[in-house]
């Protein structure tokens, strides 16, 4: 397009009289390489026009509130923990089966343990008569005081004073 | 309407609710946020979408209305947005565009544009909206808007005159 065509356009486009179609006229013009030096300023404006067209808004839609989304997370969480839960109960009672080995070793340790158990009660038996001695100490004792109220009674008889 | 439907039906524009949003609000993240915004505003009252001419246009005049009331809760909170406190943030934000010096510079011209200007700028010359729906989405009149648009290009042609005189978009 002639320089003095353009010049023309860019005088309307400046009164805000330039139709779309002569507007991309103007935009064309200002990309190619031959922009005389006079009109350099308007092509920085139109690259600066281009150029803000390229901005893209690429954010997805979202069509839940954050409330609803916050009680889905919630939801999931509470899923999780108690997914977590079976699975560890799952995983104990899976450790509860022993091997052969671990097995016997048990019985073993249960045998020795009931051989010191029984022992022990043997000696409590024993025990006991120490318990049998302890009461007849005791009536021993009782009778003690027994001699005890007979001393003062013949005392009182004998008028014995002290 | 399934999710997927509504999902294809806004698809060719949402792109330009952003951009749109971005221009008021200045920072990505809160364009996103009010992007998102205007999206499940439309999806909740996806029954009634019928009824309007350019679904598009209608959209944009939601997310222009909601960038408004959140720049004004901003000032209610007094967090003031100015787009010159904004503007080194921006850039930090826009890795994934290579901005170049002149390009940032262009961008720093159209800040300090009135926004009204700003937003017809938007529009018109990022969006490539024929005058009518530009005056359907700020719900101005068409003569206004290219009076408007006149002072924003005149405006933005001096200041890029003056930069280029002095070389400072070599900087």
């Amino acid at each position: 397009m002639e320089l003095q065509a353009i010049e023309a356009l860019l005088k309307e486009y400046e009164l805000g009289e330039t139709s779309k179609a002569e507007e991309t006229q103007l935009a064309l013009f200002f990309k190619s390489s031959s922009v005389p030096e006079h009109l350099e300023h308007y092509r920085s404006l139109f690259d600066y026009f281009y150029n803000s067209r390229q901005q893209q808004y690429t954010t997805k839609l979202k069509f839940r509130s954050t409330y609803f989304e916050f009680k889905r997370l919630s939801v999931a969480a509470s899923v999780i923990i108690l997914l977590g839960l079976f699975l560890n109960y799952n995983l104990e009672l899976k450790n509860n089966q022993y091997s052969e080995e671990e097995l016997f070793v048990y019985d073993q340790t249960k045998t020795a343990l009931e051989m010191l158990s029984t022992n022990f009660n043997k000696g409590t038996s024993q025990l006991n008569s120490l318990e049998i001695l302890s009461k007849t100490l005791q009536k021993g004792e009782e009778n003690i005081s027994f001699l005890n109220i007979f001393n003062t009674t013949t005392h009182k008889i004998f008028k014995i004073n002290k | 309407m399934s999710e997927s439907e509504y999902i294809a039906l806004v698809d060719p524009f949402k792109t330009k609710l952003f951009r749109f949003a971005k221009r008021f609000l200045v920072s990505i993240e809160e364009a996103e946020d009010a992007t998102q915004d205007v999206l499940l505003k439309l999806w909740k009252m996806r029954d009634r979408l019928g009824q309007y001419k350019s679904l598009e246009a209608f959209a944009m005049t939601i997310t222009k209305n909601h960038c408004l009331d959140r720049l004004k809760s901003k000032q209610a909170q007094n967090l003031k947005i100015t787009h010159n406190n904004h503007k080194d943030h921006r850039y930090e934000l826009q890795k994934d565009i290579e901005v170049s010096d002149s390009i940032r510079l262009i961008e720093k011209f159209i800040t300090t544009l009135p926004v009204q200007q700003q937003l017809i700028v938007q529009l018109r010359d990022i969006e490539q909206y024929e005058f009518k729906e530009i005056s359907e989405v700020l719900e101005m009149n068409e003569t206004a808007i290219r009076v408007a648009l006149s002072r924003a290009r005149k405006t933005l042609k001096e200041k890029l005159i003056k930069a280029h005189r002095y070389g400072i978009t070599s900087n």
